[in-house]
């Protein structure tokens, strides 16, 4: 198990309830993490819309999740 | 009264704008070239209304404000332009919004422009700007920017809120990514949840406009800003996330170009 930090804005860190998950996880990568919270809690994110950033910079979903990393996982805002 | 007695609205633009000129990071030079600037607000909305504001307040030589719809009840919380006779009158918020800015500056010129923002018309506004303001409220109309501004080569800022939270990044079309690196495709209609379901804090929106215009500030007074780099705010908790986003070689947008 990797120990992680999870961060999370606006409507998805209001259905998860909190903004910012210590978390354990067993995911090798963005998309795993994505699925693997899913199953705890429904949260409007899909690898098709949203984004993963890991450690301050945007990646794809197959990135690698290390022990230690901040993963933040956000949709763009669309109001204006 | 003659019209040159100086009176303390038409006072002397190095009096007015005194208070950017002296910071060392835009100085006097910097001021100049913001008062020759002309900047394009697409959207009069939360974000468009402070971006407004701040921009006629600091002497942007000339502002064009595209909005297509009117000034309704639930706008008078976030949108800071309009007062209640706007809202009495339905007022187009482009006109409004020109109207109101007048009466901040009038040594400035302020264009409103009551239209759709579509394919059609985009491209003749982006080009007689130095630089476009992203205030719209869909993500079609951003993309539709963005195309019109990589096409002419012209700064772009993005700009969204919703909630407490916001995202801004300043686009500079062949140096950094536009904003197709990093969304390939507009979400499906439907899909993010828009400010009048899920409510928005105008001071949310506010600070996304102030980034916002900062950026296009530092743009039009050093030709730098911070581009390519997404900047995601938490008002609620005060806090900044900042994050790199890379150019995507295969941009079905800027790729190649």
């Amino acid at each position: 198990m990797k120990k992680i930090k999870v961060k999370y804005f606006a409507l998805v860190g209001e259905r998860r309830g909190v903004q910012t998950d210590d978390y354990e996880t067993e995911a090798g990568t963005a998309r795993e993490l994505l699925r693997e919270i899913e199953a705890s809690k429904v949260i409007p994110l899909t690898t098709n819309i949203s984004k993963a950033v890991i450690n301050g910079r945007y990646v794809e979903w197959d990135e690698p999740i290390k022990e230690g990393d901040l993963v933040t996982l956000l949709s763009p805002f669309s109001g204006g | 009264m003659p019209a040159s007695t100086p009176t303390p609205e038409n006072a002397p633009a190095a009096a007015r704008y005194s208070r950017h000129a002296r910071l060392s990071l835009i100085g006097q030079d910097g001021q100049r070239k913001i008062e020759k600037g002309s900047v394009l607000i697409i959207g009069c909305g939360s974000l468009g209304c402070a971006q407004a504001a701040f921009l006629a307040r600091a002497g942007v030589g000339r502002l064009t404000l595209a909005d297509r719809d009117t000034v309704q009840a639930p706008n008078m919380a976030t949108q800071l332009l309009y007062d209640e006779t706007d809202l009495r009158d339905g007022a187009p918020k482009a006109a409004a919004a020109a109207r109101r800015l007048r009466t901040i500056n009038s040594g400035i010129a302020i264009e409103p422009v009551v239209a759709d923002i579509t394919a059609a018309n985009i491209e003749p506004l982006v080009a007689a700007a130095d630089l476009v303001l992203d205030a719209t409220d869909n993500f079609e109309t951003r993309f539709l920017i963005n195309e019109a501004a990589v096409k002419a080569g012209k700064p772009w800022i993005y700009g969204g809120v919703l909630g407490t939270d916001g995202m801004a990044m300043a686009i500079r079309p062949g140096r950094g990514p536009c904003l197709r690196c990093l969304f390939a495709l507009p979400p499906p209609e439907g899909r993010l949840p828009p400010p009048d379901v899920f409510g928005v804090l105008a001071t949310a929106a506010v600070w996304v406009a102030a980034l916002q215009t900062t950026q296009a500030l530092k743009a039009l007074a050093c030709g730098g800003a911070d581009w390519g780099r997404m900047h995601t705010l938490d008002i609620w908790n005060g806090t900044v996330t900042t994050a790199e986003v890379l150019r995507d070689p295969a941009c079905p947008c800027c790729g190649g170009r």
